[in-house]
């Protein structure tokens, strides 16, 4: 619109230095450009009579655009039924909460039963994923074709419409984040693959790349790596090597492991004495530290010298030694059950210092039978014990010692995938009440997957209502 | 409850019960004043939070017990959308209300019907009541005093003008490009000369001249576009005796005089079925103005229904997007009438039918008709049939049957749910706006309209 720049570049100098050029006013206008210059003397009066008459010319005069062949490729035919009216309300409001968990909960509940998001509710959603990765697989399975397709559109949510490669492409060619993933999850479907996949690429790798992916290897160990994790004891790395030894000491099979049980095994043996007139046998522990220990224990992190008080250096050394080993070599070399391994070391006053070691141990080699066994037969809570016990046995287990530590209980219980049990929920909410600037809305809205929805008649803090009623929504929805 | 579902096809709630307006959750929410109403509506929208709960053919009532001992009453006109609840909130409607709708709407079977309690009964009478008495006339005003007030306003706005005139022929000797660097003072001060003038319209549209947004790519036409409105109407209030009186009105009004809504409502309204495209708020000082976008659905006629609230209270409409209103509308004077109230709510209803402009081409000859008749004009909504999202040179139109092509507003809320709900289909359309930039606010969707 030349005539409308002409108007706008006389407005942007001002009637003092320019005045608006007639002849390029458009011809329906020249008759009353004439007349308001014949009119009108005052040079502003005459400026704005001309624009105001040029303003309506214009925004009378507007036409459209005109573009052929443009077009959008349609979205394709959905296969799978959306879910219902009422379950998209409820997503509505468990997006408008911002609460990632109900989130999950809703679309595991939609991908279970094979349905999809409605349209008119994606957009929420994929924004959602797009700030929340976790949420990105199953808004895949949810978001059905439409989402694929609003993927392909918008740049942010281009997670969803997926790069077409395969993941062993991705492994090849991802970036550092998207390989470690891909790791990782292999390692945890086939981990002799994850693993096979690391050893094909890893003389290409630089250390720093190396010690990561070897870090996603930790999860789901087998003895088939342990070959390639002890040829990593000689890499150039030392960040890897430290790495390579980490995973090796939580391998039984492993060499390093099998130093530190043929050092114990010198070190720590069972004294059987008759007691009672010789009518029973009374095991005591006996220690005899060889004077020369091989150096390799030393240099694996075995500290020489106690760095606690009640601890002397050869104690200290029994200590470390037995935390690194598993239980079930102690009792292979003592004869003994574990129940009687525990009630030996409970006995004896030794054992009642080393004991702690063995609860490492059982941590250490993540042995969730011993860690059952270690909980029946000591009245001592031991914290780190609860991610190892059954559901049932952990939540016995944390209401048994609520009282001793409830805050670390709950932080632990938090990271369980089963729903607690009414009754450690009733302690909590007790505890909740008393400490209400610890336990906020932003710390309910982290744990509200564990909570179950029988405890909604439990008095609630006030900011689990709600989510404990989304909750109640969300499984309602899809019954 | 949802009916089997096909394959992709969208799913819809059983209607075989009775269910007020059949209004949906989503419309229900609309209603709410602010984002805690809707909340703690949706928290009493809860069968253990009411004593007592039924409905008859006119309204819907429930007890809700609160922190009291005595449990709120809280009842719901169903012929013509209202609320009154015990409780002491002067939100409207209150959360009661809203979670008394919200139960109604997803558990309706909860409700059984039965006889008016006495104090829902009293109510309903006396708004019965209340529209009867609007009918009797007032008292006799005093003629004389009422003139003299008008003359004395009627020199106060002149003085007023010609000062505003001065101080637009100003900026324009100077040029608008110094407009940037003025402070934020020399637009306050002429507004509040506007304000004592008894202008509050042009005080307005001074400090809606001192809100460009100088960083936005074309301000300069922006900016003079205001500033030529603010001129053509000083221009039309010096000459209004050669204006036409429809316009004159528009003059006088876009100054700030008001219009009596009693002595409006005495006037001939339409009757249509209001299909509600469409709220808008926005608050400035506690001042909340709410704007309702209706369109006739036999007319074809469009209108704006205005609402202001204080602090978010004193509401009295309650206009649900996408729900049709049966009632009759009075028009303010105007040589292109848009702003109206209404002067009898008959009945809220679903309706599917609403009359569209068939493309661009159409809503630029409306526009046109609109701004010969007024050349200064605001937004207006407007129903176009079968547009389809398409991208262009870096950016998102509606591209309507005749491949004709309006920029969708940059950073649209509602682009991405247009683009889904299309999926790539052509959709009937909602939209407000003038010249070329158009926002839109609703599709028809599976038949149903959608706000977006």
């Amino acid at each position: 619109m030349k005539f409308w720049n002409e108007i706008l570049h006389s407005a942007l100098l001002g009637s003092d230095k320019r005045t608006v050029d007639p002849a390029t006013l458009p011809p329906d206008l020249a008759p009353l450009a004439e007349q308001i210059a014949a009119e009108t003397p005052d040079k502003e009066d005459r400026f704005l009579r001309l624009a105001a008459i040029t303003f309506n010319y214009r925004q009378a005069g507007l036409l459209p655009l005109s573009q052929e062949g443009l077009t959008l490729t349609p979205a394709e035919k959905e296969e799978k039924p959306y879910c219902s009216a009422q379950a998209t309300l409820v997503l509505g409001d468990v997006l408008q909460e911002n609460n990632a968990w109900l989130t999950h909960a809703w679309l595991r509940l939609c991908c279970k039963n094979g349905q999809i998001v409605p349209p008119d509710i994606l957009p929420a959603l994929l924004q959602a994923g797009a700030t929340v990765k976790t949420l990105r697989a199953e808004i895949i399975t949810c978001g059905g074709k439409r989402a694929k397709w609003l993927g392909r559109l918008n740049p942010d949510w281009a997670f969803i419409a997926g790069t077409g490669e395969t993941k062993e492409e991705l492994w090849q060619t991802g970036s550092l984040d998207q390989r470690k993933t891909i790791l990782y999850q292999l390692r945890l479907e086939d981990p002799d693959m994850a693993r096979e996949w690391l050893q094909q690429s890893w003389s290409t790798e630089d250390a720093a790349t190396k010690l990561e992916l070897l870090i996603m290897l930790s999860a789901g160990h087998t003895d088939k790596d342990l070959p390639f994790l002890e040829s990593l004891l000689v890499d150039k790395s030392k960040k890897v090597k430290e790495q390579a030894l980490i995973i090796l000491k939580k391998m039984p099979s492993s060499q390093i492991v099998a130093l530190y049980q043929a050092t114990l095994r010198q070190s720590l043996t069972i004294k059987k004495e008759r007691a009672l007139l010789g009518l029973s046998k009374k095991k005591s522990l006996q220690t005899h530290v060889p004077e020369v220990i091989d150096k390799t224990v030393f240099d694996s992190g075995i500290q020489q010298l106690s760095n606690k008080k009640e601890f002397t250096d050869e104690e200290f050394l029994l200590y470390q030694l037995i935390q690194a080993v598993p239980l079930s070599f102690l009792e292979k070399e003592m004869e003994v059950t574990t129940e009687e391994l525990i009630r030996l070391f409970q006995d004896d006053p030794l054992g009642i210092k080393l004991f702690p070691a063995l609860i490492r141990s059982v941590l250490n080699f993540n042995d969730p039978v011993r860690a059952l066994l270690m909980t029946q037969h000591s009245d001592v809570f031991y914290l780190d014990l609860i991610p190892l016990l059954p559901p049932a046995q952990q939540d016995l287990y944390s209401i048994k010692f609520f009282e001793q530590e409830p805050d670390k209980i709950i932080r632990y219980a938090m990271r369980r995938k089963e729903e607690w049990s009414v009754d450690l929920t009733r302690l909590f909410f007790a505890h909740a009440e008393k400490k209400p600037y610890q336990y906020t809305r932003n710390f309910f809205n982290q744990m509200i997957d564990s909570i179950p929805l029988a405890s909604i008649d439990l008095n609630p803090p006030e900011p689990l209502v709600r989510l404990l009623q989304l909750k109640k929504q969300t499984i309602n929805a899809f019954k | 409850m949802q009916t089997a579902l096909n394959s992709g096809e969208f799913p819809t709630l059983e209607t075989n019960f009775h269910r007020p307006l059949n209004l949906t959750e989503e419309q229900i929410l609309t209603l709410a004043p602010d984002e805690s109403s809707k909340k703690s509506g949706k928290d009493l929208a809860n069968a253990a939070k009411w004593v007592t709960k039924a409905l008859s053919d006119r309204a819907l009532w429930g007890e809700c017990q609160g922190s009291g001992s005595k449990p709120y009453q809280t009842q719901v006109d169903l012929t013509n959308l209202a609320f009154k609840c015990s409780c002491p909130s002067r939100k409207f409607p209150c959360k009661h209300g809203l979670g008394l709708l919200l139960l109604n709407a997803r558990q309706p079977t909860l409700f059984e019907k039965g006889d008016e309690p006495a104090w829902v009964t009293e109510w309903l009478n006396k708004r019965v009541e209340k529209e009867e008495k609007k009918k009797e006339p007032e008292k006799p005003v005093d003629e004389a005093a009422q003139a003299r007030r008008q003359q004395a306003r009627q020199q106060k706005v002149e003085d007023g003008t010609t000062e505003l005139l001065l101080w637009v022929k100003d900026i324009i000797r100077g040029g608008i490009l110094q407009a940037p660097d003025k402070t934020p003072a020399f637009w306050e001060n002429m507004a509040r000369r506007m304000v004592d003038a008894q202008a509050p319209g042009l005080a307005g549209m001074v400090r809606a001249l001192g809100n460009t947004s100088f960083f936005q790519e074309g301000w300069q036409t922006l900016f003079l576009d205001q500033l030529l409105r603010i001129y053509l109407i000083l221009s039309g209030f010096q000459n209004t005796d050669q204006l036409d009186p429809a316009l004159h009105d528009d003059i006088s009004g876009l100054i700030g005089f008001t219009v009596s809504q009693d002595e409006l409502k005495e006037k001939p309204g339409v009757v249509d079925n209001w299909l509600v495209l469409g709220k808008r708020s926005s608050e400035d000082q506690g001042l909340t103005v709410e704007r309702y976008w209706l369109s006739g659905a036999t007319t074809g006629v469009s209108a704006l229904i205005l609402q202001f609230l204080v602090r978010g209270r004193d509401a009295q409409l309650a206009l649900t997007p996408g729900l049709t209103v049966k009632a009759e509308l009075v028009f303010y004077p105007s040589a292109a009438p848009l702003r109206a109230l209404i002067k009898r709510q008959i009945a809220t209803e679903r309706s599917d039918s609403f009359k569209s402009f068939g493309g661009w081409d159409d809503v630029f000859a409306s526009g046109t008709d609109t701004c010969s008749a007024l050349p200064v004009f605001f937004d207006r909504p407007y129903i176009v049939e079968q547009l389809l999202p398409v991208w262009h040179q870096q950016q998102w139109w509606l591209q309507d049957r005749q491949q004709h092509l309006m920029p969708l507003k940059e950073n649209s809320a509602a682009l991405w749910k247009i683009l889904s709900l299309s999926g790539g289909e052509r959709l009937n359309m909602a939209v407000i706006g003038k010249e070329y930039l158009f926002e839109p606010i609703g599709v028809w969707f599976n038949n149903e309209y959608k706000t977006v």
